[in-house]
């Protein structure tokens, strides 16, 4: 069985960023994961060592790959941003200060071989956003697409159980990237797969972001039609960091039709608007009640909410999910409804709501800004 | 509220946005075919940051751009040789500097 000291004795014989100290004493060590076979190190460093430290991020996942009864490692590098505040003011006098070179070239914040990246947020948690992403993923991959769902709930990663998926992802052939996992024809990621199941992982605001990152751009996605991405409930910093560095072709906002719901579900709107991501549209879920007994329908949460909402905002209404049994069993078993009842009304309301995104990512792809080319010459 | 969806017209999406002369300027090309540069000064007065620093250098001279970074669809970061790199340009904000100057 590995443990947390395995690690740090491998770790011992790797410089930590001063050069000197190993970095099992370095204080940089911000965080161990072990789970089986697989182990998962965090390492704090500036947001300038981030381009030099590469090879001993390299160095640290050898030396933990090297451990007998390891499986596979993951290091990454976390880096602190200064952002919004006064950082690097230089002297008087001396105006060309420091020299702050944002690393290489810049290039393009696309991810190679997706197509679109579309996220499905709520305002708050609760309101069913994960299983209406997974099926909203399962019924874009039944319309012939080639779909990846991110989990990217760090704090409550949930589609490691919505897929029954409970694997560790292997390496790619070549080493630098994490295997997706695949079921249904959909390829997944979730931290999950990484660490202890229900062991929360502490996330400190600025590793947030590279975890997020690690989790889009080191994983082998190969070629995605979409990638659907399972945001953290909210509209915080992970959330805003996500619709940042990510080039999202869209948002899908989750909301029940309570009117409390809504006011988030509405600074939802709000935010992805501000980033000028596009809002593909609004899901009500847990719309309203079908008796299993005597299929009477009662509007348990003031049905019809959400729509009103969206007419109201703007914004494209894109169907109502009800609030359902079958949902809640097949969700927590793993067999999402949409493949394991396929024919049911329940499958057919979410199959109509990704035939109602795909349309508008279509039709939006013929007017998608791309970032524009940067240069520097 | 404010509809962000489709503020920025098509003409003022930027194709490129091109680092001249060691970092002195920045030329902007426009989806609609215009196109403008804006000198370093310029954009370091202008600079969009919460950090109290406009009125604090008067003097903009041998300022120079060190680097740039998307942000999302709708922006990009730019770095300044004096340590300043928290500004976040719209493509609106620059398409206005533009048209201003």
């Amino acid at each position: 069985m590995l443990t947390n000291d395995d690690v740090l004795m491998a770790l011992a014989s790797v410089a930590s960023p001063d050069g000197s100290t190993p970095l099992s004493q370095s204080g940089a060590l911000s965080g161990i994961s072990i789970k089986d076979d697989q182990v998962f190190v965090a390492i704090a460093v500036s947001p300038e060592e981030v381009a030099t430290l590469e090879s001993m991020r390299m160095e640290a996942e050898a030396a933990i790959r090297a451990i007998p009864g390891v499986g596979s490692a993951l290091v990454i590098l976390t880096a602190e941003t200064d952002r919004g505040n006064g950082h690097g003011h230089p002297p008087h006098g001396d105006p060309k200060g420091a020299d702050h070179h944002h690393g290489a070239a810049p290039q393009s914040n696309g991810i190679p071989g997706i197509k679109q990246i579309i996220a499905v947020a709520s305002g708050k948690g609760g309101v069913g956003k994960s299983t209406t992403a997974c099926n909203l993923a399962l019924g874009l991959a039944r319309l012939g697409l080639k779909i990846g769902v991110l989990d990217a709930d760090l704090f409550g990663p949930s589609m490691p159980r919505l897929f029954g998926l409970n694997g560790r992802p292997d390496l790619s052939a070549d080493g630098t990237a994490l295997q997706p996992l695949e079921k249904y024809g959909v390829k997944v990621m979730s931290i999950g797969f990484l660490a202890e199941d229900g062991a929360a992982i502490v996330w400190r605001g600025p590793m947030v972001m590279s975890a997020l990152t690690q989790l889009l751009r080191e994983v082998a996605w190969g070629e995605l039609d979409v990638l659907v991405v399972d945001m953290p409930p909210g509209t915080g910093d992970a959330q805003l960091t996500m619709a940042q560095t990510v080039p999202l072709a869209g948002a899908v906002i989750v909301s029940t039709p309570q009117d409390l719901a809504l006011i988030d579900a509405r600074r939802g709107v709000a935010m992805f608007q501000q980033v000028r991501v596009p809002l593909l549209g609004i899901v009500e879920n847990m719309s309203y009640f079908l008796c299993p007994q005597c299929g009477a329908r009662s509007d348990i949460f003031a049905h019809g909410g959400a729509r009103k909402e969206s007419e109201r905002l703007g914004v494209p209404f894109l169907g109502e999910v009800p609030l359902d049994m079958a949902i809640r069993e097949t969700s927590d078993d793993g067999r999402p409804i949409v493949v394991s009842a396929p024919e049911s009304a329940h499958a057919a309301a979410y199959m109509a709501i990704a035939e109602r995104v795909w349309a508008k990512l279509q039709e939006d792809s013929g007017r998608t800004r791309r970032t524009p080319r940067i240069v520097v010459g | 509220m404010e509809m962000g969806d489709e503020k920025t017209e098509s003409t003022d999406w930027p194709s490129e946005i091109r680092v001249n002369d060691r970092g002195r300027s920045l030329s902007i090309k426009f989806e609609g075919g215009a196109a403008f540069t804006l000198l370093a000064e310029v954009l370091r007065f202008a600079i969009p940051s919460v950090e109290p620093l406009r009125a604090e250098r008067e003097d903009m001279r041998g300022i120079a751009i060190v680097g740039v970074e998307p942000v999302g669809n709708y922006a990009v970061q730019l770095a300044f040789n004096d340590g300043h790199k928290s500004g976040i340009y719209s493509w609106e904000l620059l398409h206005d500097l533009a048209s201003s100057h």
